[in-house]
């Protein structure tokens, strides 16, 4: 799930259906598993929990629609087709091959650890961003 | 403060020798782009004649292609004239883009890809891309949207791991046998549909694709 958002599985999966430069793509997978690709230079991490945090405690909050039938009276969505002159199509196909090879150069796995979480840390007076961060130093040096 | 208000709307613009900041405008109309990603299947049947001694017969053969489409659609959630779109209004442009997508006559461009690229690289491709007045329309469109909502195909299970043979079903290698086991157990975790909104806050992927995807 975390490959999913973070590149989209390579070519033949999802990633060409990305736009890197916009600050936040939200991601949602036809089989109910949703979340974020974010691009931080515009802001820090901090700003995006808490707007996520709004919108699932808001989403919480609604009642659910009774009612599924859709109202038709808004035009159909523009869409956007591009013109790709032979150039542009060539370097598509060397994108791909050049995103195929960083995510197979990519190895990542995501493991829930449920010895202790945030809280004891912030116990112990660290900040658990700090503590990360020193955890994947140590995991580099040895 | 200020960072709470670039969330949306704003968009990282590649340049070379530096990118820039695209930062929100006010404006009275506001739109989300959906890019949507599709398995195209469709089956094509073919009648064979075949003349067996003095009886002729004529079977169909099936012939299965299938490709992958992603098609951008521009949504407005808020116009002059009209205000905010409703909940339902919304939904039902959404609608319409999951079952228009499958049905595209033609096979659209995965621009996309090029936004992974090196910026330097990406920046020299934008440039030839707005040459023409459509796609500079295009891309003016995604860096003026809201947020970019990307409606996915899930990722196939042995993604990520070995099988139990120790062979790589896909490009990615974990080199451990056990990883197939463990992703499958991760994923089956993960993707249960009513624990999606738990593990949202999860999944939020601090990303800087400039930087780490070089």
């Amino acid at each position: 799930m975390a490959h999913e958002m973070i590149h989209g599985g390579g070519s033949d999966c999802n990633s060409a259906n990305r736009w890197f430069d916009k600050t936040m793509q939200i991601i949602i997978c036809n089989d109910g598993a949703w979340g974020l690709c974010y691009e931080h230079s515009t802001s820090e991490g901090i700003a995006v929990v808490l707007l996520l945090e709004k919108i699932v405690n808001h989403i919480d909050s609604l009642d659910l629609l009774e009612d599924g039938v859709p109202q038709q009276h808004v035009p159909p969505p523009e869409r956007l087709d591009w013109i790709i002159e032979p150039e542009i199509s060539n370097r598509m196909v060397e994108a791909a091959q050049s995103f195929d090879h960083r995510i197979a150069d990519l190895d990542f796995f995501v493991y829930r650890y449920r010895g202790y979480g945030k809280s004891f840390i912030k116990n112990c007076k660290v900040s658990p961003d700090a503590y990360i961060q020193l955890a994947l130093q140590l995991a580099y040096f040895k | 403060m200020a960072q709470y208000y670039r969330l949306l709307g704003s968009c990282r613009r590649p340049g070379d020798p530096r990118d820039s900041q695209y930062l929100p405008e006010p404006r009275n109309d506001q739109h989300v782009i959906v890019t949507c990603r599709n398995q195209v299947r469709f089956a094509i049947f073919v009648p064979i004649y075949t003349l067996v001694l003095t009886s002729a017969s004529f079977s169909l053969f099936c012939i299965r292609f299938q490709w992958k489409s992603i098609q951008m659609y521009c949504v407005p959630v808020k116009t002059s004239d009209r205000g905010r779109l409703s909940e339902e209004e919304i939904a039902s442009q959404l609608l319409f883009i999951l079952s228009d997508a499958p049905c595209l006559p033609s096979k659209p461009a995965p621009v996309g890809l090029l936004t992974a690229e090196p910026r330097s690289t990406w920046a020299r491709d934008r440039q030839v891309l707005l040459e023409h007045e459509q796609n500079q329309h295009n891309i003016d469109m995604i860096e003026q949207a809201l947020v970019l909502v990307c409606l996915d195909e899930s990722l196939p299970v042995s993604f990520n791991g070995t099988d139990f043979a120790g062979a790589t079903p896909s490009v990615h290698f974990c080199g451990a046998r056990v990883g197939f086991l463990r992703s499958i157990l991760l994923t089956a975790r993960n993707r249960f549909p009513l624990d999606s909104n738990r593990c949202v806050l999860s999944n939020i992927c601090r990303t800087k694709p400039t930087w780490h995807m070089k």
